[in-house]
């Protein structure tokens, strides 16, 4: 079997982001991929003084359990799952447009997902992916509310990838 | 036969926040000899710092348990909410089809000090899940409690792992001395989680293992310098 490598990438400050990065992370192991998974670091309106008393504490633990994406992280990757909020999507926005200075990104996999806004909401990551050299895995079916259908984005990820990888078809 | 791993030829793995010390092939270290045993294909000696630990990552169709020697051990995975593991606990995560978890020194003051156990399942694209028993000290005491096995074997008081494997914990002083009856084709992996034993007259130290094939039974005695931790593995 080919190996497929996948980082999953989400900006999360309450944890909904995060449910949906390691239930479609879960998909890709799922279909044999291997996986990194990378918390984008919390902008300056995310203040844990704000939150909730279970808000904070998952927001502490997030800082605790994930490492920032290194430029590696993206060259290891045969593929990137990109996870966000609306109110999320402008860091993700800018971790994508700062890719090419840092890794190669010709030919990889690009498949941003969001939670709680229609995918259109995802354009500008879109185009920023493709202006990368990527291909872009546009979210399709609305709001990804069942697990099943969070680990199916990440079985179809991987299996694109793999067969993009070995030049045969997208059976998986 | 009884053949010695002696703790300090073990592979190990310094990162600070954590000592790792690495019966079988694990990570980057590599060695053709020791790259498992059985079905038992990872043995860690695992410290942490105090609120370090290993973050979020991925596992797929392996049996992993932990099991702690002293301090404690916050666990959390995809399967559910978190878990805070200590002394006299086990667990049990089935990777199966695919699971993600942390784990992490649950104390900001005082390191933890576990072993982290892999073995390999019998089938693969298992449901993930988790598992957690109790099993008091006096449950080990000068006697080999039965801490996992298959689920024929395993009840409430046993993790139930998917592999003809049965692992046992003891807790043996001076007096004490255990005798394990081992079935034909079956063999057996000990390993001296603390103190100090002797297996068939072999002295064993804190690291050491000793993989037995082809013996029908093994005799382990505490030794006299106070209590000592084993955990022995009997393997199809």
């Amino acid at each position: 079997m080919i190996a497929v490598n996948v980082l999953v990438v989400f900006y999360s400050t309450k944890g909904e982001t995060e449910r949906l990065a390691l239930t479609a992370g879960v998909g890709a192991i799922q279909a044999h991929g291997s996986i990194r998974l990378r918390r984008l670091p919390p902008g300056p309106e995310a203040q844990p003084s704000d939150m909730t008393a279970g808000q904070r504490e998952t927001f502490e633990r997030m800082s605790r359990d994930y490492t920032p994406p290194r430029p590696a992280d993206a060259e290891w990757a045969d593929a990137l799952i990109l996870v966000t909020s609306r109110d999320g999507r402008s860091h993700l926005d800018a971790y994508v447009e700062r890719l090419p200075a840092v890794a190669s990104l010709e030919g990889r996999i690009a498949a941003p997902l969001i939670t709680d806004a229609a995918p259109e909401v995802l354009r500008p990551i879109y185009a920023a992916a493709a202006a990368a050299g990527m291909i872009v895995m546009p979210m399709t079916g609305g709001a990804l509310e069942s697990v099943e259908a969070r680990h199916a984005v990440g079985r179809q990820v991987v299996t694109v990838a793999r067969a993009l990888k070995s030049g045969g078809p997208m059976t998986g | 036969m009884l053949t010695i791993r002696r703790a300090g030829e073990r592979g190990h793995t310094s990162l600070g926040w954590l000592e790792s010390y690495h019966t079988f092939s694990f990570g980057e270290y590599r060695d053709e000899r020791y790259s498992g045993f059985r079905s038992l294909r990872v043995l860690n000696d695992d410290v942490i710092a105090p609120g370090k630990g290993f973050g979020a990552h991925g596992h797929r169709d392996m049996e992993i348990l932990s099991y702690v020697l002293s301090g404690t051990l916050a666990h959390r995975d995809s399967t559910g909410d978190g878990h805070v593991l200590g002394p006299d606990e086990a667990q049990l995560m089935t990777a199966g089809n695919g699971v993600i978890h942390s784990e992490f020194n649950a104390s900001a003051s005082d390191a933890v000090h576990f072993l982290q156990i892999w073995i390999e399942p019998a089938v693969a694209d298992l449901p993930p899940g988790y598992h957690q028993i109790t099993c008091a000290s006096s449950e080990k005491q000068g006697k080999l409690r039965l801490i996992a096995g298959p689920k024929e074997a395993a009840d409430s008081r046993a993790l139930a792992v998917h592999q003809d494997a049965r692992i046992y914990a003891a807790v043996l002083t001076s007096s004490d001395r255990v005798t394990h009856e081992v079935a034909s084709g079956r063999a057996v992996w000990l390993h001296c989680a603390t103190g100090q034993v002797a297996v068939n007259d072999l002295s064993l130290m804190a690291g050491d293992g000793v993989a037995m094939t082809g013996e029908s039974a093994l005799v382990v005695n505490g030794a006299a310098n106070g209590a000592s931790e084993l955990l022995l593995f009997d393997l199809a």
